[in-house]
């Protein structure tokens, strides 16, 4: 297999369709295909394509399955908001925040201030949203509630603090995912929600 | 900090296509033809406290412009020229979408285009304007009112601008002894060309000439040229998040150039039949 | 009236009628910014620093489909002869605009939905034909913070000076001149993302200064290549 690549700016032509096909990060117009980044262009010339690889953008917007970390920002009706100050461990600074939704946390495994570890379960047009189902995931720091003390995680799902002695729940790194009968629902398949769904509402509203 | 702040009607990109698509028949929302303009109206002469005024109808934008000449201080670098300042403001009545405040960056540029159509076509002989070079001349205030919008604000304005300046009477001032007073005696502004403003309007592949509200919101580019009356174009701004290529530019202002003819000869009408009255 | 060219066809610098002011350019100049370039042109002194995509504050004004391209051109107070106050002027609120308008059509904006694109370009010492140079550096810091772009956007001003048309006006030469006729482009597209001008220009004399503007643009291009792909292998060299 030969690749052969040379550095392109965007705009610049790197070849015609008639030769190869276009691919990541290029486009083509009017028969040509030209770069969309500064980069550098790979021609592989066993199966006719061409791709730009880019060193890409400095604060990466995160992905499904990325692994991110950030403050809790505020507590709201929907589930937590999380400032990202990290994506894959590298620091970013494009400011975005991505919620937990209510529905994948049960009790309350973080409070205010708290630093958390998630991975992003879904991004719909930049709107992030992150879930902490996994061992290796959930607060990497936090203080007492009541007093500002440090505290000592207290498994499976409380910390407590050093000074105060105050008992609150966490889901801390490290901490198995909580289980309860919330979640179990949300096993369920779509027909049983929905059934449940109507029976709640049809009760509600009569 | 300028970004792309929603400022005119709400448009989703159906109602784009539907406007392509009438547009590759040769039809716009209003029945006009692609170079057509709306019907312009204009009433000079209509804020008599004022040294000269134009109200402008074009289609359902209104436009008020007042003048006032003052005196004034020259501008170091221009010591025997008068002072020419237009200044616009978008009134909060005129669009759902304007608030009271400060201008923001549309109408700043509005005024500024309008400025430079005036000014760079030479239209006052600004070296008439001066009284004592250096001490005293007369500051030119061009203040434009924007009642109604529904697009081509730049021409609208312009047109408005240009009748009011070629009506404009104002005190004479005289030198006596060391001040400089106002005489009783009226002084006509010294007006050597009549500058006017033609906008075109890129939407997907077509031109049209006077886009109004519905159209400046889809359309891709616009150009907006003024023209003095040697045909000579005179001022030039590109306008919206879109590209025209070089060939669409000049034949653009090939239209523009025969339109501006066709309106000159509207605005001299107007301001003949007002001086008469 | 100064005399602005002299009977050997020069100009009051020693340039030919078509011979643009020594343009230098230096791309990724700034540790915090995603992306930065730096240009020299003339006496023109102009950094370009681009952040995003981000969150796009007040959040709002974010849009669904797409990112919100924000620019500011700002003039440093001590960039031009007398001392600018440091509040925006009405020029650079409409060269802010004018300037987001003609970088807007070379960049993606759709991959970037509900972000902000943040472009900042500050006019160090200023001499002439500002906003061209401008957008030619803030092209440069849009690629290279790694933004998708269609083309590279670059400007050239022309002008017509002592009733002849000519390349490049210095500081002098636009007070002092006729017309100024600021033009940018996206060189391989072909299309004419600015054009300002003032000044009365017959047609013919558009034409033909419409056209030396376009042929000097992709001159500045070559240029802003260069050091664009000068500053892509310093970079990977690095990482």
């Amino acid at each position: 297999m030969s690749v052969d690549s040379k550095p392109v700016v965007p705009g610049e032509k790197v070849g015609v369709i008639e030769e190869f096909s276009p691919s990541g990060l290029t486009y083509e117009k009017d028969g040509e295909i030209r770069s969309l980044v500064l980069g550098e262009a790979m021609y592989d010339k066993a199966n006719r394509i061409i791709s730009v690889k880019s060193v890409g953008l400095k604060s990466k917007i995160p992905k499904v399955g990325d692994i991110i970390e950030g403050v809790v920002e505020a507590i709201t009706y929907s589930g937590p908001v999380v400032r990202i100050y990290s994506v894959n461990g590298r620091e970013v600074s494009n400011d975005l925040s991505g919620s937990m939704r209510t529905r994948d946390i049960i009790g309350n495994p973080v409070r205010l201030g708290d630093v958390v570890r998630c991975v992003v379960t879904e991004n719909i047009n930049n709107t992030l949203w992150l879930a902490m189902n996994s061992q290796e995931l959930g607060v990497l720091h936090t203080l007492c509630t009541i007093c500002g003390a440090n505290v000592t995680p207290l498994p499976p799902d409380k910390v407590k603090c050093t000074k105060c002695g105050f008992v609150d729940s966490r889901k801390m790194v490290g901490f198995k995912p909580f289980f309860s009968k919330k979640h179990f629902i949300n096993k369920l398949d779509h027909e049983e929600r929905n059934r449940r769904f109507k029976f709640n509402s049809a009760r509600k509203y009569r | 900090m300028s970004a792309a702040e929603r400022k005119h009607e709400f448009v989703d990109s159906l109602r784009r296509r539907q406007i392509i698509d009438g547009l590759s028949l040769g039809k716009r929302t209003d029945g006009r033809g692609l170079t057509d303009y709306r019907e312009l109206k204009m009433e000079i002469g209509a804020i008599v406290k004022a040294n000269g005024s134009a109200m402008v109808h074009l289609g359902n934008t209104i436009v008020l412009v007042g003048v006032k000449v003052n005196l004034g201080t020259p501008f170091p670098d221009t010591p025997d020229e008068g002072i020419l300042t237009v200044n616009a403001d978008v009134l909060p009545i005129a669009s759902p979408y304007e608030e009271p405040g400060p201008p923001d960056e549309d109408t700043i540029e509005l005024a500024r285009v309008v400025d430079r159509g005036i000014r760079e076509s030479h239209m006052i002989d600004m070296s008439k304007l001066a009284i004592q070079p250096g001490k005293k001349v007369y500051s030119v205030f061009i203040d434009v009112t924007v009642l109604d919008v529904d697009g081509n604000l730049f021409d609208a304005v312009s047109y408005a601008a240009v009748a009011a300046l070629m009506t404009t009477r104002f005190k004479k001032a005289v030198v006596k002894g060391d001040e400089v007073i106002q005489s009783d005696k009226m002084m006509e502004m010294p007006v050597k060309t009549i500058p006017v403003s033609i906008t075109t309007a890129k939407i997907g592949s077509h031109t049209i000439l006077d886009p109004d509200g519905i159209e400046e919101a889809v359309m891709d580019a616009r150009l907006t040229t003024t023209f003095d009356s040697a045909n000579r174009l005179c001022a030039t701004q590109k306008g919206g998040e879109g590209w025209f290529t070089p060939e669409e530019i000049l034949r653009q202002m090939d239209i523009a150039r025969v339109k501006a003819k066709e309106i000159r000869s509207v605005i001299k009408e107007a301001v003949k039949n007002a001086k008469k009255s | 009236m100064t005399e602005l060219i002299d009977k050997n066809n020069l100009r009051v610098d020693g340039r030919k009628l078509d011979e643009l002011r020594p343009i230098k350019m230096q791309v990724g100049i700034l540790k915090n910014a995603d992306g930065s370039a730096y240009i020299e042109w003339g006496k023109n002194k102009i950094i370009a620093g681009v952040y995003g995509p981000k969150e796009c504050h007040p959040k709002h004004m974010a849009l669904p489909d797409r990112a919100l391209l924000k620019c500011r051109y700002h003039m440093a107070p001590f960039s031009v002869d007398e001392r600018k106050s440091p509040q925006p002027s009405r020029r650079e609120i409409e060269l802010s605009k004018i300037i987001r308008e003609a970088l807007s059509p070379a960049i993606l904006l759709e991959e970037f939905p509900r972000t902000a694109i943040e472009i900042y370009i500050e006019v160090l010492q200023s001499d002439g034909g500002s906003r061209v140079a401008s957008i030619t550096a803030a092209s440069a810091a849009l690629a290279d913070a790694g933004i998708p772009m269609k083309d590279l956007v670059v400007g050239c001003a022309v002008g017509k000076i002592d009733g002849k048309i000519v390349a490049d006006l210095s500081d002098i030469e636009d007070k002092e001149g006729e017309v100024d006729l600021p033009v940018a482009c996206m060189p391989n597209l072909n299309s004419v993302t600015l054009l300002q001008s003032d000044g009365p220009l017959s047609k013919e004399e558009f034409k033909k200064a419409f056209k030396l503007a376009l042929d000097k643009c992709r001159y500045v291009y070559d240029i802003q290549r260069k050091a664009l792909l000068e500053g892509y292998l310093a970079k990977t060299k690095e990482a």
